[in-house]
């Protein structure tokens, strides 16, 4: 079973996997955009700029499962200590680092229509901030040190700990928000989401989960090629005996 | 057209600039390590 | 408990060296006290404003104490090659992060009862319930310094840069800061009730980061 696992994600994360991921993920988005900006009708009271929700909520979810994943093979790699995870983990944090940054933006421009300002301190975005400050952080500790091992568990501390902190951040800034009712939190449509501004909205989510799944096979053979071009360079310039 | 139609596009192309751009940093940075990884073993020789 | 003495151990080394050279009160105290007067040039000088801002400016000035306490908490331990004296030592790892993290603490309380007099009476802050003012500077200093004692380690690589240590440590003690300033809040207007889900809150947040911290420690530490 662990064998064709293995073979599955071998196959996934080679040259011929990727390029389907690529492919796929192309065609995903491209539907989702014709049913998000074409098929889905526009909001009742917010009008065409609902629209923003079918890339807004995709990004945040992809953001969140990101960042899980940084959380999970951070505790691989602090249990088994294989580079493999440690590369994981990178890999989707950066990722997951535009993702944060992309569902701020697409946020910022919904709420400015909505709101009449580009920011209201609304709960769900200003932990999506917090969260964003928190993995830069990830990724400027892995600067750090030029020891690769330390370098990995020190940031598998950080992605472990930073995710961990994440419920905490969103029920403090909730809480600390229900003191003033006034702004509106991000409407999904209703009490009564319509049919095909649900469908648009999970293959939106479907579509981003594939561009993710290809960023990341892409990602960590970026990674591996790096890592190979700093051992070239590290390898003895003497020739060994054959 | 509704006046508040430029956020959503701004917004749909926001998106494909940071999904398209990322992915085209990624490839960059494949190539470089590639030549860079080729040119010190050509090199070593 | 071989864990708690040896946690009173390093907690004790910690506070002998900083009473001996005065460090935090030395330059803590005049740090916070410079901030705040500081704060009340920015915002003054209208009393309702600087009344009305007093518990944030106040925890803002732990919070920046919090971060050089920390962060000078393993500069002794670098500066003469302590640290890998601590790592040789039999003791468990986890001692280490809990002793520190007293020992941040408890600097940082006599901080607050110094910087609290201050605000009082700078910015006119009331004091409408006592009980639950205290326990939020209890609660909050524990949950500064757990963070700060925990990647503490990482401010005194050779190769950090100086701002990644509090560019860590702030966003992810943002539960305390906004818990903090809420009860002192709530405290200051003698609000108990409503006080008490805020320092309930910091207490999750305490339990919570001591028993990670505890749990991942050690991997921050072997070298």
């Amino acid at each position: 079973m662990a064998a064709t696992a293995e073979r599955a994600l071998g196959r996934a994360t080679s040259r011929s996997g990727e390029r389907v991921l690529g492919v796929s993920a192309f065609i995903a988005l491209g539907v989702s955009a014709v049913l998000s900006l074409v098929v889905a009708p526009p909001d009742a009271v917010q009008g065409e700029v609902q629209r923003l929700m079918y890339v807004h909520v995709p990004a945040a979810w992809l953001a969140y499962l990101s960042f899980f994943v940084v959380f999970v093979s951070s505790i691989a790699y602090l249990r088994t200590r294989r580079t493999r995870w440690d590369r994981l983990a990178e890999a989707s944090a950066e990722i997951g680092v535009l993702f944060t940054a992309l569902a701020i933006a697409l946020g910022m421009l919904w709420g400015k229509p909505v709101w009449g300002t580009w920011w209201t301190w609304d709960p769900r975005l200003t932990t999506t901030a917090v969260l964003l400050l928190i993995y830069i952080g990830y990724l400027s500790i892995r600067r750090i040190s030029d020891n690769p091992a330390r370098r990995a568990r020190w940031a598998a501390v950080v992605g472990i700990v930073g995710f961990i902190d994440v419920p905490i951040v969103h029920l403090s800034v909730v809480w600390w928000r229900s003191i003033h009712q006034g702004s509106t939190v991000f409407r999904l449509g209703g009490p009564d989401i319509e049919g095909t501004m649900l469908l648009a909205l999970l293959v939106g989510v479907a579509a981003f989960t594939v561009t993710y799944a290809y960023l990341l096979t892409l990602r960590l053979r970026v990674g591996r090629l790096e890592e190979r071009a700093i051992r070239e360079a590290l390898a003895p310039t003497v020739e060994t005996p054959a | 057209m509704e006046p508040n139609m430029g956020y959503v596009i701004a917004g749909y192309l926001v998106t494909v600039a940071a999904l398209g751009g990322y992915t085209l940093r990624l490839f960059m940075r494949a190539r470089a390590a590639k030549r860079r990884a080729e040119v010190i073993a050509g090199r070593r020789g | 408990m071989t864990l708690v003495r040896h946690t009173a151990v390093i907690a004790r080394k910690d506070l002998a060296i900083e009473i001996r050279g005065r460090h935090a009160l030395g330059t803590l105290l005049p740090f916070a006290a410079t901030l705040l007067v500081a704060f009340g040039f920015a915002f003054g000088p209208g009393r309702e404003i600087l009344a009305r801002v007093a518990p944030g400016l106040l925890w803002m000035a732990v919070l920046f104490s919090a971060v050089i306490a920390s962060r000078r908490a393993y500069q002794s331990e670098t500066e003469d090659g302590a640290l890998e004296g601590l790592l040789l030592a039999p003791i468990d790892k986890a001692a280490i992060f809990l002793g520190k993290a007293t020992a941040v603490t408890a600097e940082l309380l006599a901080l607050v009862i110094a910087v609290l007099g201050l605000v009082i009476v700078l910015f006119e802050m009331p004091v409408g319930s006592p009980v639950p003012l205290v326990a939020a500077f209890v609660l909050g200093s524990v949950g500064l310094a757990v963070v700060g004692s925990l990647f503490g380690v990482v401010a005194e690589s050779a190769r950090t840069r100086e701002a990644i240590f509090p560019m860590l440590v702030l966003p992810l003690v943002t539960p305390v800061l906004i818990a903090g300033v809420r009860a002192t809040d709530l405290a200051a207007a003698g609000r108990t009730d409503d006080a008490l889900a805020w320092l309930g809150l910091l207490a999750a947040f305490d339990i919570v980061f001591v028993s990670v911290g505890i749990l991942v420690f050690g991997s921050l530490m072997e070298d």
